[in-house]
């Protein structure tokens, strides 16, 4: 039985309905995007958040450098052929979880406390 | 000068009172006849002491005025009194001079009272004490008295200074021309007038010195004035400075005043705003470090799950590892069993193995296998290669407690932020439209004022005091400008015209020395010729050295006299001197011709008997009897009077 393979994402983008979450949420307790996008993606783990694929995304950033730690973590968390993929979805998770947190101005020990 | 009458009481030999009348008419000769010891020195020392209260006798030393008193008077135990009264007349006047005092013996000892001296006009007031001698002067001075009454011992004196040659001699004969002339006075007049005139210059000196220092004080009193100006300008400024603060500080008090009510508030909330920028700045510091923080550690949410899953991984590592050393036992034990059983022989030991061995061996086998099969055993490489993962990711999970403490000083921060914020606006709304830093500036201004207004004041103290100094100043020299001398081109002149008049005098002094010797040895010559048997001595010299000599006809000088002409020349020289001094006082000679050979005493009588004025002679019998006298002076002859002998010490005077 042939086995189709799908190939990963080259890199990590952003879904444009949680940007504004994404900066905000940079804007009150993070130095870039970046470490916001990873604190979501480690949030939507440690909740087992159900998993929400983004539809649309802006690619962002690159999945070596910076974050390589967060594909490593996903890639032995979730034995993913397609790790990138999985670290976006689970950003985008996160991200969406915390929407009205963020909105509402919360903690962030209230965020990502658990 | 004329002797009108010689009172003595008990004066030396003469016991009780002796009133001997002098005065005479044309003739003005008169005669004191007595042998040696008599009494006639004493009689001439009685003239000299009445005038002049003192008596020189031998060796030129002062008779004590007990000397004088009657020795052997039978009172003098109980005191007694003893003088002179002298009537004289002088210049057409006349004159009454008493001296008296008290003598006392006691215990062989003779004390004398002080001297008590009348001097007055006949029947006039009595001249004041301090001026008797004075007065006495005008009349015979004490210089030149011994001019005119002169005794044999000084005529002898006399002749001995002149016969010998000298410095001694000249400075005798110069004294005794300048005493008898009055240069002495002339020379003290010089002196006075040098002294005068040094004082008049030092005055002028000091007075000039003093107008230097005047101008001094003047120039100063230009500078004190300016400086005076000066102060009084700053003080001036200050003042003006001063009010203007002060006027300053009022407004701004007024305007403090007016604030009272919000005061408190504008200081609170000037106070919470400066607080603002430090708590501001901690929080952003605490947000940074937290933002920085955070950035790191990102698995915040896993970081409890990922320990624990750690600490899982690694118990099943632990217990994995024992229980693959447990497996392998049991595998050991089935391959030698299984060996053993295959051999038919120990694997152990070497024995044969039976069957009922072998069947056992199997029955463990089976056993041992069953057991190998039932124990599971995780998969160690997987656990491992987790948490390797894991501990990889540690620096973004481990001490995530630090966020917490951070969030919680954020919090904090963010609440003291927002309270100051609130306090403030609430202070703003109670402080309305007041601009409270204002406030604070007008505090601080108010502040100054009263800092300046100190200042100024303490200046003004400052200068007060310094403008009291220098009017104090300006007042000491004013007042010693007004006080200091000035001096007139007048007394200038006047100092000009002593300095003219002392070198007029000194080259007049000079003139009239001259000519006063020149006079001098004209009138000695003049009598020498009169008094001198001899026709070879011509004349007297007197050089201007003042060395006396006697000279010959042809003008040679005799250098070694007899001792009579010798005394001749004294005489000639004492007579010289009492001509040329000007005045016609009365000569009175006691025993003067002990030398004499009878042609010279002759030619010195008839002298004598030429002379206009009074000429009183104390003669004993060896130079002129009763009777040669009346013989010799005839019509010329006044008076008589002879001194005779009562006792041994007591002598009368009578009259012939």
């Amino acid at each position: 039985m042939a086995t189709e393979t799908v190939k990963d994402v080259a890199g990590i983008g952003v879904a444009p309905e949680v940007r504004q979450t994404l900066e905000e949420l940079q804007k009150a307790y993070f130095l870039t995007i970046g470490g916001a996008f990873k604190a979501c993606v480690a949030l939507a783990i440690a909740k087992n958040l159900s998993l929400v694929e983004p539809t649309k995304v802006e690619r962002t950033w690159q999945t070596g450098g910076a974050f390589s730690d967060v594909m490593d973590l996903v890639a032995w968390k979730f034995d993913s052929d397609r790790p990138a993929k999985m670290v976006e979805a689970l950003g985008h998770t996160g991200l969406v979880h915390v929407r009205e947190q963020v909105r509402a101005g919360a903690s962030f020990t209230t965020i990502f406390g658990f | 000068m004329e002797f009108y009458s010689l009172e003595l009481e008990n004066w030396g030999p003469f016991e009780g009172v002796h009133k001997i009348e002098l005065r005479t008419t044309a003739a003005p000769i008169i005669t004191f006849h007595g042998e040696n010891g008599r009494g006639k020195t004493t009689i001439m020392r009685a003239f000299y002491w009445a005038l002049y209260g003192r008596v020189l006798g031998k060796n030129d030393q002062y008779l004590k005025d007990s000397q004088l008193v009657t020795e052997h008077h039978h009172e003098l135990s109980d005191g007694v009194d003893f003088g002179v009264r002298l009537h004289f007349g002088h210049e057409n006047s006349k004159f009454e001079l008493e001296r008296r005092a008290r003598a006392v013996e006691s215990d062989g000892h003779i004390s004398v009272s002080e001297q008590t001296v009348i001097f007055r006009p006949d029947g006039g007031v009595p001249f004041p004490d301090s001026k008797v001698k004075e007065r006495i002067n005008e009349v015979l001075d004490e210089n030149i008295a011994e001019f005119y009454l002169f005794d044999g011992e000084k005529l002898e004196k006399v002749d001995f200074k002149l016969s010998s040659v000298g410095e001694e001699s000249k400075q005798f004969v110069k004294r005794s021309v300048e005493r008898a002339l009055g240069l002495t006075f002339l020379e003290k007049l010089q002196r006075d007038l040098e002294t005068v005139q040094e004082r008049y210059a030092k005055e002028i000196s000091r007075g000039e010195k003093l107008e230097r220092e005047t101008q001094s004080l003047v120039d100063g009193l230009a500078a004190l004035q300016s400086d005076l100006d000066s102060q009084i300008r700053d003080r001036d400024f200050v003042k003006k400075s001063l009010d203007e603060t002060e006027i300053e500080l009022n407004n701004l008090q007024a305007r403090l005043k007016s604030f009272d009510a919000v005061r408190d508030y504008a200081v609170e909330r000037t106070l919470r705003l400066k607080d603002l920028p430090s708590i501001s700045s901690e929080l952003e510091t605490a947000e940074q470090k937290f933002r920085e923080l955070a950035e790191n550690k990102w698995l915040y949410s896993l970081a409890s799950g990922l320990e624990l899953e750690l600490q899982e991984l690694e118990q099943t590592i632990d217990e994995s590892r024992t229980k693959g050393a447990e497996l392998d036992v049991l595998r050991n034990e089935i391959r030698i069993l299984e060996d053993s059983n295959s051999a038919h022989k120990c694997r152990v030991c070497g024995n044969e193995l039976d069957k009922e061995t072998q069947e056992k061996h199997q029955k463990r086998i089976a056993e041992l296998s069953k057991k190998l099969e039932a124990t599971e055993v995780a998969d160690v490489v997987l656990a491992e290669q987790s948490a390797r993962t894991i501990r990889g990711l540690r620096n973004s999970w481990d001490n995530c407690d630090a966020l917490i403490d951070l969030e919680t000083r954020i919090m904090d921060a963010r609440a003291k932020l927002d309270e100051e914020r609130t306090a403030i606006r609430d202070l703003d709304e109670k402080i309305g439209l007041v601009d409270s830093p204002n406030i604070l500036a007008i505090e601080d201004n108010v502040q100054d004022c009263k800092s300046k207004i100190q200042r100024f004041r303490d200046t003004l103290v400052l200068l007060d005091e310094k403008i009291l100094s220098i009017r104090s100043k300006i007042d000491t020299n004013n007042r010693k400008i007004s006080q200091s001398p000035s001096f007139s081109d007048f007394d200038r002149n006047k100092l000009k015209i002593l300095d003219e008049l002392v070198v007029s005098l000194n080259s007049a002094m000079v003139e009239f020395r001259n000519r006063m010797r020149e006079q001098l040895q004209q009138a000695s010559s003049e009598i020498l010729r009169k008094l001198s048997s001899e026709q070879e001595f011509s004349a007297v010299d007197i050089t201007d050295q003042y060395q006396i000599s006697m000279l010959s006809a042809d003008g040679r000088t005799y250098s070694q006299p007899s001792a009579g002409y010798t005394q001749i020349l004294a005489m000639s020289f004492i007579a010289g001197l009492a001509e040329v001094s000007g005045s016609k006082n009365a000569v009175a000679m006691d025993t003067p011709w002990g030398r004499l050979d009878r042609a010279n005493r002759k030619l010195v009588l008839d002298w004598i008997a030429g002379r206009e004025p009074q000429t009183i002679l104390f003669v004993q019998s060896g130079e002129l009897t009763i009777d040669q006298a009346r013989e010799t002076f005839k019509g010329r002859l006044g008076r008589q009077y002879e001194i005779q002998r009562i006792s041994a010490n007591r002598s009368k005077i009578v009259g012939i």
